[in-house]
């Protein structure tokens, strides 16, 4: 037993952090947004999303511990140039756009807790690069799981805000409790896509087999490393429902409507005291460096996956300046566009979300045919239940896409 | 010079003019000079592989076959598809570097793989916007360069375990420039023409030396030691040999006519004294040479507007960036491109030529032996220097007929 507990630490990691990442500050924003709008019944969408989750990070995982190969190593040999090169630019606008909208964020939670807006922008860009360039792999990956404690402090600004419990875990399992007319039923859609958009990402699948492989986990591990992505698949969800939660407790039930998901943490301080309100910031801020950090990794490993050039976290800048360079670039060109007036934030965020639900069937439907292909995966190709689950949602995916945009052009 | 990519997709006509169906995939032999054995042509999703040798032409684009006959595969055979194209390139330590994103072929003298693309040009030119790229690099004021790994960088032995591995470090890695590609392929066969050479009896190997062109087997020449060399010259037809000798330097060559028997130094030493014959004099300024990435629409401003007062032209001959000669081709061959095609894609790599030192007997018996027109001059440098045309010859050659 013992032994077993130090193998699951040994190969800890990966699934949780591409998991956590899920919440950043993008996520954060739409969490608070749901919850401040749609009050507990959204809860159900997210019980629905979590084994999604967790069945398409298993598939990521298990397809790099097999092959030893990432995801974009495998479009690329299987599929060819032409495929690789359109979901990588595709990706490359989704990521983008990723991460515009978490150093937006930033930006303006930055202002609520009265930090100077620019300088922590610049800061953080800083701050990511010397992380990534500086740091070895173990390194970084213990400051990003230490950094993931601070997502307790939404589940303290859930239980400050004395929510009802009952209603809370009733509607994980169907939605109930509140007056569902026209205007809330289109907006459930609109919004539940975008908890969906927010948690299964068309670079979490990347960044997952990336990441496993960057760490050198032993393919005989993987027992470890998938019970590893069903747990961080739960515990995601359990940060994600605790912002729901306490928005739902404080905003939807007194009917203060939230703009913005970052308005969040001021609303809610009257009513769950003041500390609650500023964990909560705090919890944005540093999502906000994790979305940044993790997003911009994933492209990089996809760059260097897709075109065969060296990549690591592990190797010197020269040796993998590739790789480094794609990171950076992507967070200063976000920066500057974030820190310009006359950009449209809002529009950004909705061209964002759209440029990811339309990538993801596409990449889901890439990773499933190579996870249920034999001579890739040997023994361990999808079972029935996985293949059938996926193909299930990426329907869903693709349906709700459509009508999402049908729902937000109509308004 | 072809790309795997140019030759995909295309249809493939048999003898009677009728479409196969279209070339889909490329099987060679996993050796040093990986020669072409079959190719797959696809035809309503069924595919068919045809050997090498029923087909007629691969130029360009087309393929015609004669009668197709399908033969057992050999265990070393591998399919371009399967293990190069996309595949990722690793260094020694096992350091990635890049992906496989073309490959380059040769037509000539057998159709073989010549390399690997690992350039965006190659990218561009799989999803069809290479020559949109180039034109749009054009009016923003510069040139997309090919970036190839040669055949000889990469480790065939690893090809069987499913690694395209190169033979250096990363760090070294040469990406070379259309420019220099030419001669690079050259160098490449040199590598591999001595290793080949290495491995075969002192008789073969001697009969191989002589059929390769003056440049080869001087480069080749001079990576043998002192006794392995004279030991070749011994076997080699004393023209040829006077040929190899007169190249090398000076101190070289007299090692290694010391280790040479008695009666063999004799004869060399006559036939060498022949040399002073002046080359230099026969030989004739009137040639056209163009850059090997000049295309086929410069080629033909150029012989307007510069061989109007040319008794003859019958070659044009290729120079890469540092004038030296890579290879030619002939009017014909001109005439039967488009307009935009580059002198690298279509022009004979490794044109037999001569020295300054080369005697006359061997120019005229190389005129006649390879029926050609005109053979060009190169100093040691590989610069091409002037040509000697059958009409400079000729009364020479009149003299040798009793």
């Amino acid at each position: 037993m013992k032994r077993r507990i130090l193998i699951f630490l040994g190969v800890f990691g990966p699934a949780t952090i591409a998991a956590l990442a899920d919440n950043d500050a993008a996520g954060v924003a739409t969490f608070s947004v749901a919850g401040a709008t749609l009050g507990y019944p959204i809860l159900f969408i997210l019980a629905i999303v979590t084994p999604l989750l967790a069945v398409t990070q298993e598939m990521g995982i298990r397809l790099a511990l097999v092959t030893r190969k990432g995801l974009g190593d495998l479009i690329r040999e299987e599929f060819g140039v032409k495929v690789s090169l359109l979901l990588f630019i595709g990706l490359c606008i989704a990521n983008m756009g990723t991460i515009i909208v978490d150093l937006a964020a930033v930006k303006t939670t930055s202002s609520l807790l009265s930090i100077p807006a620019v300088p922590a922008i610049i800061a953080l860009t800083v701050i990511s690069f010397l992380f990534v360039t500086k740091g070895n792999f173990k390194v970084n990956q213990n400051i990003m799981l230490t950094v993931s404690l601070f997502f307790l402090s939404y589940v303290f600004s859930a239980v400050q805000a004395k929510p009802d419990w009952a209603m809370a875990f009733s509607n994980l399992f169907y939605p109930h409790g509140v007056r569902a007319d026209a205007e809330y039923v289109r907006n459930y859609f609109i919004i539940g896509l975008g908890v969906l958009g927010t948690t299964v990402t068309p670079w979490g699948q990347f960044f997952i087999g990336s990441f496993a492989f960057d760490k050198k986990i032993e393919t005989d591990r993987l027992r470890y490393s998938q019970i590893e992505t069903y747990a961080g698949a739960l515990l995601t969800s359990f940060f994600s429902a605790s912002m729901i939660v306490a928005t739902a407790a404080t905003l939807f039930s007194r009917g203060i409507p939230l703009l913005s998901g970052e308005q969040a943490a001021l609303a809610m301080q009257p009513f769950a005291g003041e500390l609650a309100g500023t964990l909560f910031a705090v919890g944005i801020l540093n999502a906000g460096f994790m979305g940044v950090v993790i997003v911009a990794l994933s492209t990089a490993y996809a760059f260097t996956e897709f075109f065969g050039v060296a990549g690591s976290l592990d190797a010197t800048f020269t040796k993998s300046r590739v790789f480094y360079l794609t990171f950076l670039i992507q967070i200063l060109v976000a920066g500057i566009i974030v820190l310009l007036p006359f950009v449209s934030l809002f529009r950004l965020v909705i061209i964002t979300q759209f440029a990811n639900a339309l990538l993801l069937p596409v990449i889901l439907h890439y990773l499933l045919k190579l996870t249920s292909d034999p001579s890739i995966m040997g023994s361990r190709v999808n079972n029935a239940f996985q293949r059938r689950f996926t193909v299930g949602a990426m329907i869903l995916i693709s349906l709700s896409s459509v009508l999402a945009i049908i729902f937000t052009l109509a308004k | 010079m072809l790309f795997f990519s140019e030759l995909t997709g295309r249809p493939v006509y048999s003898e009677s003019e009728h479409v196969l169906g279209v070339l889909e995939d490329i099987i060679f032999l996993n050796e040093d000079t990986p020669r072409v054995t079959k190719i797959t042509v696809s035809h309503n999703k069924l595919r068919h592989e045809i050997p090498v040798s029923s087909i007629r032409r691969v130029n360009g684009h087309v393929a015609i076959v004669k009668a197709a006959a399908v033969r057992a595969s050999a265990g070393n055979e591998l399919s371009v598809k399967k293990v190069l194209l996309d595949q990722q390139i690793i260094d020694l330590v096992g350091n990635k570097v890049v992906r496989v994103n073309d490959v380059v072929l040769m037509d000539a003298p057998n159709l073989s793989i010549s390399g690997i693309d690992i350039g965006p040009l190659g990218i561009l030119r799989r999803i069809g916007l290479e020559q949109t790229a180039q034109k749009a690099a054009k009016l923003l004021g510069f040139t997309i360069g090919q970036q190839l790994l040669s055949w000889g960088d990469v480790s065939n032995l690893d090809l069987e375990y499913g690694q395209i591995k190169i033979k250096q470090r990363e760090e070294k890695l040469a990406k070379i420039h259309e420019e220099d590609l030419a001669d690079y392929l050259e160098l490449t066969n040199i590598q591999n023409v001595h290793k080949f050479i290495g491995t075969l009896t002192p008789k073969k190997a001697a009969e191989v030396l002589q059929s390769l062109n003056v440049t080869y087997q001087v480069e080749v020449f001079a990576k043998f030691e002192n006794n392995k060399g004279a030991e070749l010259i011994n076997l080699i037809d004393p023209d040829e040999a006077v040929d190899i000798l007169l190249a090398i330097n000076r101190i070289h060559r007299d090692k290694i006519m010391q280790l040479l028997p008695q009666d063999k130094r004799k004869e060399l030493h006559q036939l060498m004294s022949l040399s002073r014959t002046p080359v230099g004099k026969l030989m004739t300024s009137e040639f056209c040479a163009v850059g090997s990435n000049e295309t086929a629409k410069d080629v033909l401003v150029k012989i307007k507007t510069q061989t109007g007062n040319y008794s003859f032209l019958s070659a044009v001959y290729a120079l890469n960036r540092d004038d030296q000669l890579v290879g030619v081709f002939n009017l014909h061959e001109l005439l039967l491109q488009s307009p935009d095609t580059q002198v690298y894609k279509f022009m004979i790599p490794e044109p037999t030529r001569a020295l300054l030192t080369t005697p006359i007997e061997v120019i005229m018996y190389k005129l006649l032996k390879y029926n050609i027109s005109a053979l060009p001059v190169v100093n040691r440098d590989k610069k091409l220097l002037g040509i000697i045309t059958i009409d400079d010859v000729s009364e020479l050659l009149l003299k040798k007929i009793p």
